[in-house]
């Protein structure tokens, strides 16, 4: 849009007086201002000329200045200046009519008014993710035939949060535009406002815009972990977790952990920056056997303060025996007592520490320091206990797995004390009877044979 | 015959040409007796052995009565050889037939500590409940504590002496040396088998 002021020069060929449209102000007028136009009578001749009247018509312009009669005299080889307002009530192209009458001349005046309502616009073309923090660009552009000056932008927003929010960009030139960044965070879809102060032809204006936002859901984070894993109860896990930071900005006190049946080391990451990825290794040992589902726990902070969750499910296969295993249990049944002796197997991928085995036979309770075990190593044990009625020997290892964490293995040994009918006493008696005759009989037949030899000794 | 147990000097007195079909047979029957012991302990222990070991089992039973039956021969001649070694300090006489033969007489209080060990024996083997074959290895240690398995012992021991009295009379009268050389010549090597025996009821 633009006003366009045209100049017109009429010579009274007979008189020798000119006139001329010096100046209309503002020359790119909005709806509704006041427009001066400023006129110039000239005078080339020698003899002064009377001016009898000046008449304005709008045209459309509303006229504000009343019909002059004899506004005065213009100087010979002088110029004399007046100005005449109009205001216009809505856009267009105008042309007012300015008749400026001098004895029998009559000259006249008609300047072209270009009224323009149209305002600097905003426009916003990237998308503003819900639940970021965006690093938007706007763009403020001058769609008018005039430039804007002292441009001042003030950004705000019910919802949202406008990080860098006051702007003075200066001039705009006519038909041209300045992009600017800023920062804004929407917890949910909302509008932001634009002050806009400028100036236009000296004159302050000031606008309100919303400019229009394309939303989109936040692409969050994605985690990158195993989904399925085997193995043995107590044994030492561990799941390699990478986790990318997919929005576009910064999130902090980063959070992982496991939920479910197993034990853990939480991990912590500070801070990741847009796309960037890091990968941490959780540490866990499972307490339970079976076929279960254990959830990989998230957690972070955006710059807004908001704390966000999520959990990726990874399907454990625990088997039902141990890490830590018995192997060639030996219960031998001795003078002295009951010895069991076997080993001790660390069939897990970690070693294994402060191994104890600890035994209860009856009314007692024995226990044997094995230490460290290496993965897929043994070490062996041997206990003794005194002799008693009980058929079992309940066998506990006590172990500290890779977590740290105190674990217990329990085992039932049966105590195979081979039983038979014999009756201690009764066969003692039985032996002492047999021994008795026996020792009698030999005596006897001892005795006699010595008795009865018939050479000398 | 039965002479010899009471009065093993007039019996071998008597014994003018001692053939040796007798003692064989005495011997014999001590090896028939460890025989059925030894066959009866490895048909029954035989039954706990590993799935793989099965199929040598009737060779392992045969092996085992036929060196149980064999070993009371071993012994004899050992025995009886030893006698004629030490006797020639004592100026025997006589040869090494009639020494064998004489000593085989004295095998006979052995076949009865023999039917009576056995008996026990076999008897406390069938009274166990046996689940492995570490088991008889564990109820060796129990048994051998009990007083009564002591007896047995002290027992045979006895018998041996019997055995050892007879074998006196059979080197004095074989070697034709006196009594107390007999004595000495006997109780070399018996002596030995008692120390070993006593040692073993005692330990």
């Amino acid at each position: 849009m633009s006003v366009l002021a045209l100049l017109f020069i009429l010579l009274a060929m007979n008189t020798g007086i000119a006139a001329e449209v010096t100046s209309v102000h503002p020359s790119h007028p909005f709806p509704g201002d006041r427009i001066g136009v400023e006129i110039t009578l000239i005078n080339p001749g020698s003899e002064p000329l009377k001016i009898d009247e000046i008449n304005a018509y709008g045209n459309g312009l509303k006229v504000l200045t009343p019909s002059m009669k004899n506004p005065g005299t213009v100087p010979p080889d002088g110029t004399l200046n007046f100005n005449l307002i109009f205001q216009a009530e809505g856009e267009g192209l105008y042309t007012p009519l300015i008749l400026i009458k001098s004895g029998d001349t009559t000259i006249r005046l008609q300047p072209q008014i270009s009224v323009d309502s149209t305002p600097p616009g905003i426009i916003i073309s990237d998308p503003v993710r819900i639940g970021e923090m965006n690093n938007v660009t706007f763009t403020i552009f001058n769609p008018r035939a005039g430039a804007l000056n002292n441009v001042m932008v003030e950004i705000s927003g019910d919802d949202a949060i406008v990080s860098s929010h006051s702007f003075y960009i200066g001039d705009i030139q006519a038909y041209s535009s300045v992009s600017l960044p800023f920062m804004c965070y929407f917890s949910h879809p909302g509008n932001l406002t634009f002050r806009i102060k400028f100036y236009s032809d000296g004159t302050e204006r000031r606008i309100l815009l919303h400019p229009e936002i394309k939303f989109v859901e936040s692409r969050g984070v994605r985690i990158d972990v195993t989904k399925k894993l085997k193995l043995e109860k107590y044994d030492s896990g561990r799941l390699n977790v990478s986790i990318t930071n997919l929005r576009g900005d910064r999130i902090f006190n980063i959070s992982l952990g496991i939920e479910g049946d197993v034990d853990h080391v939480d991990q912590y990451i500070p801070l990741l920056e847009p796309s960037e990825t890091r990968s941490v290794t959780l540490d866990f040992v499972p307490y339970r056997s079976g076929n279960y589902t254990i959830n990989v726990l998230y957690s972070y902070e955006d710059l807004s303060g908001l704390i966000r969750r999520g959990k990726i499910p990874v399907k454990l296969s625990v088997t039902e025996s141990p890490v830590i295993g018995l192997s060639g249990i030996e219960v031998k049944v001795e003078k002295d007592g009951i010895r069991i002796l076997g080993d001790v197997i660390n069939t897990g991928h970690s070693t294994i520490s402060g191994v104890t085995v600890e035994g209860m036979y009856g009314e007692k309770n024995k226990s044997y320091f094995l230490g460290k075990i290496d993965p897929s190593d043994f070490n062996s044990f041997e206990l003794l206990f005194p002799k008693d009625n009980s058929t079992e020997i309940q066998l506990v290892i006590k172990f500290i797995d890779s977590l740290g964490r105190i674990r217990t293995v329990s085992h039932t040994i049966e105590v195979s004390v081979p039983s038979h009918q014999i009756n201690e006493k009764r066969l003692t008696t039985t032996y002492l009877v047999v021994g008795v005759i026996s020792a009698i009989f030999v005596a006897l037949a001892v005795g006699l044979s010595w008795r009865r030899r018939k050479g000398r000794l | 015959m039965l002479k010899v147990l009471y009065d093993p000097d007039g019996f071998f007195s008597e014994l003018s040409d001692p053939g040796l079909r007798i003692p064989l047979i005495i011997v014999g029957i001590n090896g028939i007796i460890g025989g059925i012991v030894a066959y009866e302990s490895v048909k029954y222990v035989s039954g706990f052995l590993p799935y793989e070991a099965r199929a040598f089992i009737p060779a392992i039973t045969i092996a085992g009565a036929v060196f149980a039956f064999l070993t009371p021969y071993v012994k004899w001649v050992v025995l009886t050889a030893v006698f004629y070694l030490i006797g020639m300090f004592f100026n025997r006489k006589e040869g090494f037939r009639r020494h064998l033969a004489f000593t085989g007489y004295g095998f006979i209080p052995l076949i009865i500590r023999d039917l009576i060990s056995g008996y026990f024996s076999i008897n406390i083997l069938r009274s166990l409940d046996l689940t492995s074959i570490s088991d008889i290895t564990s109820y060796r240690d129990v048994l051998s504590s009990y007083p009564g398995i002591k007896l047995a012992g002290l027992i045979s021991i006895l018998f041996i002496l019997w055995s050892a009295n007879i074998m006196v009379f059979g080197v004095a009268r074989a070697g034709e040396i006196r009594y107390r050389d007999a004595i000495v010549v006997v109780g070399i090597p018996v002596g030995a088998i008692l120390l070993y025996t006593v040692s073993k009821v005692i330990l």
